[in-house]
């Protein structure tokens, strides 16, 4: 018996993610004292394009072989903004506590919760407002 | 305001946004490579920034006591980023990114087991609030 069917197999995928997030957060606190918040992203994101390899030598031979042009505005704006995030959040361990970091970090699904409408269209249900709601409160209860 | 705030907010913003052109993008292209091009332009801009900020000293102040950490530190988010990739092929932004808040929550209790840090009882409370409106949101 599957415990999930092909439809639901983001739930554990997105809890794995989740989970080494946190413990990456973890590790990260120990060793960015030793070394700078830049620095320890060159680390984590050089190994992170490695196993990026082996994922895409492994799905090789299904994946499309040329890019769509209306692909290319959507990966140019989404690598600046990665590359923004991410370096502005290495740079921000540098400044605050890791606590404080990620706490100001979950205003990602604010803003999620606003360009999804927006751009991509999503629709609002009365659980997901409530699911925001919860997890908002569950943040500002966090930082304090 | 302080300064990391400010840049805090940002990067939440540009986090924001990678999320959603990353759904928009996975219509016209594998999540494979579109993780390989963002992984690529990030390593690109830490490295520029860090050569910046230090020059080539990269690997100051690392010590063989805190190589292992980094290795950890570094499989974790590659793993943790593999998954990201995957789960964005299959669901909504927001369903993806209420997950993603699970981290934090991990965080906390991770800190707890390994760190030997405290976390108070507001903040116990409050990973209890993410964890159900995860739940309302994923479910």
């Amino acid at each position: 018996m599957k415990l999930f069917s092909q439809e639901k197999i983001w739930i554990p995928l997105g809890i794995t993610a989740a989970f080494f997030a946190g413990l990456s957060m973890v590790f990260d606190s120990i060793t960015a004292s030793k070394i700078s918040g830049a620095g320890v992203g060159v680390f984590n994101v050089a190994l992170t394009l490695i196993m990026l390899i082996g994922v895409f030598l492994y799905k090789s031979s299904s994946i499309e072989r040329t890019i769509e042009k209306e692909a290319i505005p959507f990966l140019a704006v989404s690598a600046l903004c990665n590359a923004v995030g991410t370096v502005l959040y290495y740079i921000v361990m540098d400044y605050a506590s890791v606590s404080d970091a990620a706490a100001v970090d979950q205003l990602t699904l604010i803003f999620v919760f606003v360009f999804a409408v927006i751009v991509l269209g999503e629709k609002i249900t009365v659980k997901s407002v409530a699911g925001s709601v919860l997890l908002l409160i569950g943040m500002v209860m966090m930082m304090y | 305001m302080s300064m990391w705030i400010l840049l805090g907010i940002v990067s939440a913003l540009g986090s924001a946004l990678v999320i959603i052109f990353d759904k928009r993008g996975t219509r016209y292209i594998d999540s494979a490579v579109l993780g390989l091009i963002q992984s690529v332009s990030i390593l690109l801009v830490l490295l520029a920034v860090q050569l910046y900020a230090n020059g080539w000293a990269i690997f100051k102040g690392l010590d063989w006591d805190s190589a292992p950490y980094i290795l950890a530190g570094s499989l974790c988010t590659g793993i943790s980023y593999v998954c990201y990739y995957l789960i964005i092929t299959y669901t909504s932004a927001t369903r993806a990114s209420a997950l993603q808040q699970l981290a934090v929550v991990f965080s906390i209790y991770l800190a707890m087991v390994f760190l030997g840090e405290d976390a108070s009882w507001l903040s116990l409370i409050g990973s209890l609030f993410i964890v159900t409106g995860m739940g309302f949101m994923v479910l």
